[in-house]
């Protein structure tokens, strides 16, 4: 059912305030709002607008920690599956100390990755450098020798299609002396030593640098090109080590982590609590909180305020006004309700139909997938793991739910006969050479029939429990004639025309309903039309309607699709692993073959059931009455990610 | 001696036909579509590969009419006596498989593109929006109908054969 909500005003003395917010982010029972759209404007007017909140400090501070976090991440060990989160009381949590820790541990992690990036780039420069410098290895001058008292060395790089050729023809058509030298070649690039006269340096230099060489650089070098790429490699070595250290000490403060989770969690907290302090209106000496609470949780916030000096008022929301949408349902049904927000909540004015949803969801879910095995696995894992493993509450929720959809796949598996498809005649068969016979009711592959009427069957119901919803809702809003027409008439001629089919008395009375319904119809459905002539085609038109309702008893045999779909999968992967015989190899080959393949049908044929149960649900179902729209109810409470905040009593 | 011509007059050749047929374009519709969200998946994943598991979810989708293809082609091989290599089919009834495959391949070929192309755009919202990840996969579920279908009346078309 859709709780019933109320608004909720706290006056509080300002210097309090804040003290109240972390109460109520403790209570968790609020959707804090702006004042300004709950009040009445007249009183807004009076009162001084909220300041904006400032979090820059904050989210500077957490993209620190991140940042830390991120980078001794690879050395600390992962979480197993079945680790639960450190419980923290809130007080603890919320301990400054935290903070002035983390700070420390922050600087010490950003002062380390910040060496090594620095290292890491003076690494890469030099190892630039001697890249650059391996062409020239083969060149035995010293840097320091290369300029004496008359001549010169320069380096260049030519390009092809240029040579070292073009060169020398330069120098001799222009009559300059110089000596020139190929050093290495390798790919497009020429290296070329040149030797000439200091007094020609210019001219040659221009001679050269017409064929577009660059010069290469030897400025500040010292000895062989073969020296310094030795020197570079030491270089290189000794910064790798010093990089490796670094490193070290990164993976030394690993354990670091858990004080570094829960001081994110600690700004994550703060930050919560200082986003429900924004947009306050005030006078001078009194805040105005606001937002939605739940009726049933007046008590528990009153409560905890009784030690501040405020006053809480609480307010019916006006009659059309939308309010947020909480879902309440027993523990069974509540699971099911994710379907629902899937889709859309429900309008704060409408009805929760959870109940539905969830029956039929169950039904559809077990005979879709329809084999006991997989329901015992689905039911085993879903459950349990719900209860022992420390995954998010959504994730719980989708596991309870599978879970309790796994008995009904349980329950027709043992209707179908199918345990792990036919495994156990296909064992005892293979192995024993005995035959064993799986009682069963139905047997689908034999009846197909029979399933596909069944499952239209389902299909009818479902979808007039559908219309009886819409009925209930159009009578709950006072239009109880409306009901009639729309859906009672729909009733009448949809279950007349089926029974015309029918011999003797059974066709005589479907014949009477089909055409009471089909006239009911022609008459009503166009009331709402203005003119006579478009009540009447209205009408006549509305019983065009019945193809779709035809069209959507027959999405129904999807049911028997997915459920043969199931059943024969499971039965191939029997024969598979059955196929090597009764020895050694046979008996390991099953296993493999068993495990697997049974794995992979559970896995696809588990989405199937799921996304087709659901589509049911919308397109089917949600089709005949559904009123989304419903904003969810979503309180100002503690979230984190890393610790666990243990409940207060 | 057997020439070229005998084939047509031959029921098994029908029958090995319907197997290649289903199994063929079935698998075929299923490779492109879980192919079409694969290269999609792959552009969120370089962005944040913590998304593995719900782009795989969408992606296993359209794999579906492959499967229902090569249940097909199973049926008939168990039916016709297949696996056991003794077949001995009447041209009748060796066209009738064939024309049973024919819909849950040429519809399983075009659908399960095409569902790939729904769940490939569905993974724009898994980039966007991953709390709202079942929405596409409903809509990828709305394409699928039309192969469940198909698989529906070629597995009860195959099932009434007398053999």
């Amino acid at each position: 059912m859709i709780e019933k909500m109320e608004k909720l005003y706290i006056y509080s003395i300002r210097n309090q305030s804040a003290d109240i917010m972390e109460e109520v982010l403790k209570c968790g029972v609020v959707q804090t709002e702006q004042t300004l759209s709950m009040l009445p404007e007249d009183t807004a007017k009076v009162l001084a607008p909220g300041e904006s909140l400032d979090l820059s400090g904050e989210e500077a501070l957490m993209e620190r920690i991140q940042e830390s976090m991120a980078a001794i991440r690879p050395f600390s060990h992962k979480k197993g599956l079945f680790s639960k989160r450190t419980e923290v009381s809130y007080e603890d949590l919320t301990d400054d100390q935290i903070l002035v820790d983390t700070l420390e541990v922050c600087d010490e992690i950003e002062s380390v990755v910040r060496e090594i990036s620095d290292k890491n780039k003076e690494l890469r420069n030099i190892e630039f450098r001697r890249a650059s410098y391996l062409p020239w290895k083969s060149m035995e001058l010293a840097a320091e020798d290369m300029e004496t008292e008359t001549c010169g060395t320069s380096c260049y790089i030519l390009q092809e299609p240029r040579t070292i050729e073009d060169i020398r023809a330069a120098a001799a058509e222009k009559d300059i002396a110089m000596y020139a030298e190929e050093v290495c070649s390798e790919k497009e690039n020429h290296y070329i030593a040149v030797i000439f006269y200091k007094r020609d340096e210019r001219k040659a230099k221009e001679a050269i640098s017409v064929f577009g060489a660059r010069e290469f650089s030897v400025d500040g070098m010292k000895g062989t090109f073969c020296d310094n790429i030795s020197l570079c490699d030491s270089e290189i070595s000794r910064l790798r080590a010093e990089i490796e250290l670094k490193e070290k000490s990164l993976e030394q403060m690993a354990d670091r982590m858990d004080g570094l989770q829960m001081a994110s969690d600690a700004i994550k907290v703060r930050m919560q609590a200082l986003s429900g302090q924004e947009n306050f209106m005030h006078t001078d000496k009194v805040d105005i909180i606001s937002g939605w609470i739940p009726s049933e949780s007046r008590e528990a916030l009153s409560g905890r305020l009784e030690k501040f000096d405020c006053y809480c008022e609480y307010a019916e929301p006006d009659e059309d006004e939308d309010f947020p949408v909480k879902i309440k349902n027993s523990r069974i049904v509540e699971p099911f309700g994710a379907i629902t927000e899937m889709y859309s909540l429900p309008n704060p004015h409408s009805i929760d139909t959870n109940w539905a949803i969830g029956l039929f969801f169950f039904i559809f879910f077990g005979m879709m997938l329809s084999d006991a095995g997989y329901g015992l696995i689905l039911t085993l894992g879903g459950l349990l793991g719900a209860k022992y493993l420390d995954v998010g509450d959504g994730m719980k929720r989708l596991m309870r739910m599978i879970g309790i959809a796994g008995i009904s796949t349980i329950f027709w598996g043992a209707l179908y006969g199918s345990w792990f498809g036919d495994v156990v005649p296909t064992v005892a068969e293979t192995f024993f050479g005995k035959s064993v016979e799986i009682p069963m009711l139905i047997d689908p592959l034999n009846e197909p029939m029979k399933v596909l009427i069944m499952s239209c069957i389902f299909g009818v119901i479902h979808l007039f429990v559908g219309m009886g919803i819409k009925a209930y809702i159009m009578i709950r809003r006072g239009d109880i004639l409306g009901a009639v027409f729309d859906v009672g008439l729909w009733y009448v001629f949809l279950i007349g025309l089926p029974m015309l089919l029918a011999p003797g008395v059974f066709g005589t009375v479907g014949k009477v309903m089909s055409i009471v319904g089909a006239a009911g119809l022609v008459l009503t459905q166009g009331r709402h039309k203005p003119t006579v002539i478009g009540k009447i085609t209205s009408g006549v038109m509305s019983l065009y309607d019945v193809t779709s309702y035809f069209s959507d008893v027959l999405s129904y045999s999807r049911i028997l699709a997915l459920g043969l779909a199931t059943g024969v999968i499971a039965s191939v992967v029997n024969i598979l692993a059955s196929m090597a015989g009764n020895n050694i190899i046979g008996i390991i080959l099953f296993i493999v073959i068993f495990i697997f393949g049974h794995l992979l049908n559970l896995a696809i044929n588990a989405l199937g059931a799921y996304v087709h149960s659901a589509r049911l649900q919308y397109v089917e179902f949600f089709g005949k009455y559904y009123e989304g729209g419903g904003v969810k109810f979503n309180p100002l409470k503690i979230k984190t990610k890393y610790v666990k905040v243990t409940e207060e009593k | 001696m057997e020439t070229f011509s005998t084939l047509f007059t031959n029921g098994n050749f029908y029958a090995y036909l319907g197997v290649a047929i289903a199994v063929v374009l079935g698998g075929m519709g299923s490779a492109k579509g879980v192919g079409i969200v694969g290269e999609a998946a792959s552009g969120v994943l370089s962005e944040d590969p913590e998304k593995f598991g719900q782009c795989l979810v969408l992606q296993a989708l359209p794999g579906t009419q492959g499967i229902y293809g090569f249940l097909i082609g199973f049926i008939i091989m168990l039916n016709t006596g297949m696996m056991g290599g003794d077949v001995q089919l009447s041209v009748g009834t060796g066209a009738a498989i064939l024309v049973a495959s024919l819909p849950v391949g040429i519809v399983g070929l075009i659908s399960g593109i095409h569902q790939g192309r729904v769940s490939a755009a569905g993974i724009k919202v898994i980039a966007k929006k991953p709390d709202q990840v079942s929405k596409p996969m409903v809509s990828a579920a709305l394409v699928e109908t039309y192969a469940i279908l198909a698989f529906l009346i070629s597995m009860l078309l195959i099932f009434n054969i007398k053999m």
